[in-house]
């Protein structure tokens, strides 16, 4: 059975976290949910509504989900084209220390960027901070880090650069906003097939960062069958991609090859 | 617990295929304990593979090995925890100072404070860094970069080092500072060095293994290398005066392959033959002919002829 050494995983996100804050662009990327946070505000004090709400949400929404990804993503990619990965494996810590170790720091740290945009809201508008809410934005955040990681690996295998890697990040996320902000403004709703779609759970998720109750966790707690089916979706791909991305890690030694 | 034997690195059946290539083909030797080993071949020949699957950064398609007694494939943590692995690439951590690069792989390793810091602050000051420990590892040139990747596999005090082209790309300083070093490791730790720096590898090693597509060759001393470079030793006898006489008639004598003049000197190509079968001869001969011998000396050829040719073999 794999056992997971705290001790190891905690020094491996520590050096991530370093090399992460290391990278001035990466500090300014982690602002995204504050941004997204005023546009809120913005949308709220002035009533602005519809496709713009939307649109404009969806964005900044879609962004703050996606950046995890797209960072863990990168840490594993960059790491096979340095070959900085090579002493690492040759130290003993196992492949699942490797994952977890390197996927924490950008669920930690997008979590607590996550949080802290909740603040304007709740100083501003005298929101109330529901604990089920948090805990929707931070699984939210927590699988997107982890479908970034898996994605970092798999992808690495065929390509070794960055603007390739990038490309299925930028896919996806065009798919998340398209879906997420056109959908349910053209059709007045979504469709009973999107409960299916992470989507549906991580609009949700941004909607309840602007009202802050009820949380789609909440919801899901209380039984509301779309939710509970969107977060399932979500939390059933992540699961896949981490066995594949396991098997693929124990099967082949595609980081140094 | 740590398991103790003579024999310290014993590949049995080694194999590594990439799809349908093979790249490392059944390689079996040991390296005893104490021991500097020298692994030489020509380039793509799977050095640094067979040193990737040594320290666990890769598996064997088949076969297996063992490292200080654990078994690559059954017990990689125990293997990784017994070597200090010297990849050809440093692979630092360019955002971090030295200090930090060595504290990170010291946690890894599951050194605790106050150790941890000594630790870091001896082997940083046993590669000669002190004093460049607080820069970020990004500005570091090669040579320091070599240094810091050699610290990095004494960290945590492993009995075997493997390190892969630990002496190219740097200067002659650090060349000789780093070969030194690895020299004063000799016989307290087992050490396998890959590289292509022959006269390196012949003052550092003590036997050789050289492999060719990924099989193995011939092992044995750099002594043992060159004999078995046949036909291509040379013998230099310095005359009072030399004359074309004397150079046709060693031409004759059997077992002379070559006999030219080189100034004072008569150079000889000989074949095989021991040379206490072939020298009184030549002495009998020089002596019939009143030539006065003022030396005779038998020039070692070079490993790299020996290391050429059996590049060029026919497997």
């Amino acid at each position: 059975m794999t056992t997971i050494r705290i001790d190891r995983v905690v020094s491996l996100a520590e050096k991530e976290t370093r090399v992460m804050l290391y990278h001035k662009m990466n500090l300014i990327l982690l602002t995204v949910p504050l941004f997204y946070s005023v546009i809120s505000i913005l949308y709220v004090r002035t009533g602005t509504s519809g496709i713009f709400f939307s649109f404009i949400i969806g964005f900044t929404g879609t962004l703050t989900v996606l950046l995890p990804i797209q960072f863990t993503n990168t840490i594993f990619i960059e790491e096979r084209m340095k070959r900085t990965i090579e002493p690492i494996l040759s130290s003993p810590i196992t492949s699942s220390e490797i994952i977890v170790g390197k996927t924490l720091p950008m669920v930690t740290l997008s979590t607590l960027t996550g949080l802290a945009s909740l603040l304007p809201q709740l100083i501003l508008m005298g929101g109330r901070l529901s604990p089920l809410a948090v805990c929707s934005i931070v699984t939210a955040l927590i699988v997107s880090s982890f479908i970034g990681s898996c994605l970092g690996i798999l992808l690495s295998i065929k390509f070794q650069s960055l603007q390739a890697v990038s490309l299925p990040t930028f896919i996806l996320f065009f798919f998340l906003w398209i879906t997420m902000s056109v959908a349910p403004s053209s059709a007045g709703g979504y469709a009973p097939i999107f409960y299916f779609s992470p989507t549906y759970y991580l609009r949700q998720v941004i909607l309840s960062t602007v009202e802050v109750s009820p949380s789609p966790l909440g919801l899901v707690w209380t039984a509301e069958l779309p939710l509970a089916l969107s977060l399932g979706a979500m939390i059933f791909i992540a699961g896949a991609l981490i066995v594949l991305t396991a098997k693929v890690f124990e099967w082949e030694d595609f980081l140094t090859r | 617990m740590v398991k103790t034997m003579s024999i310290t690195v014993e590949l049995r059946g080694l194999t590594k295929r990439f799809r349908n290539h093979v790249v490392v083909d059944n390689l079996s030797f040991d390296v005893k304990r104490g021991e500097v080993f020298g692994f030489i071949g020509p380039n793509g020949a799977g050095k640094t593979t067979t040193l990737r699957m040594l320290s666990c950064v890769m598996k064997p398609t088949e076969g297996t090995a063992k490292v200080n007694g654990y078994d690559i494939v059954d017990e990689p943590l125990q293997v990784k925890s017994s070597i200090g692995y010297c990849p050809e690439e440093p692979s630092l951590i360019d955002e971090l100072s030295a200090s930090r690069n060595l504290d990170f792989y010291a946690k890894i390793h599951g050194i605790k404070n106050p150790d941890r810091d000594e630790r870091v602050e001896s082997v940083i000051a046993l590669v000669g860094l002190e004093g460049r420990e607080r820069e970020r590892v990004g500005v570091f040139s090669q040579g320091m970069r070599k240094k810091l990747s050699l610290a990095r596999a004494l960290l945590h005090n492993p009995p075997v080092l493997l390190l892969d082209e630990p002496l190219s790309s740097v200067d002659p300083v650090t060349r000789r500072t780093v070969r030194d070093f690895i020299m004063s490791l000799a016989g307290e730790k087992t050490i396998m060095i890959s590289s292509h720096d022959l006269g390196e590898i012949e003052k550092l090693c003590g036997r050789l293994a050289f492999i060719r597509d990924g099989k193995l060759v011939a092992t044995g001393t750099p002594d043992e290398f060159r004999a078995a470079d046949k036909g291509t030793r040379r013998m230099e006898i310095r005359l009072n005066s030399v004359t074309p006489d004397f150079v046709e008639s060693l031409r004759t004598l059997p077992h002379v392959l070559e006999a030219e003049k080189e100034g004072d000197k008569i150079v000889l190509s000989l074949d095989e033959t021991p040379l206490s079968e072939i020298t009184p001869m030549i002495i009998d001969m020089l002596q019939s002919l009143r030539a006065t011998i003022l030396e005779i000396r038998e020039e070692r050829t070079p490993l790299e002829d020996a290391f050429i040719r059996l590049s060029e073999d026919e497997p």
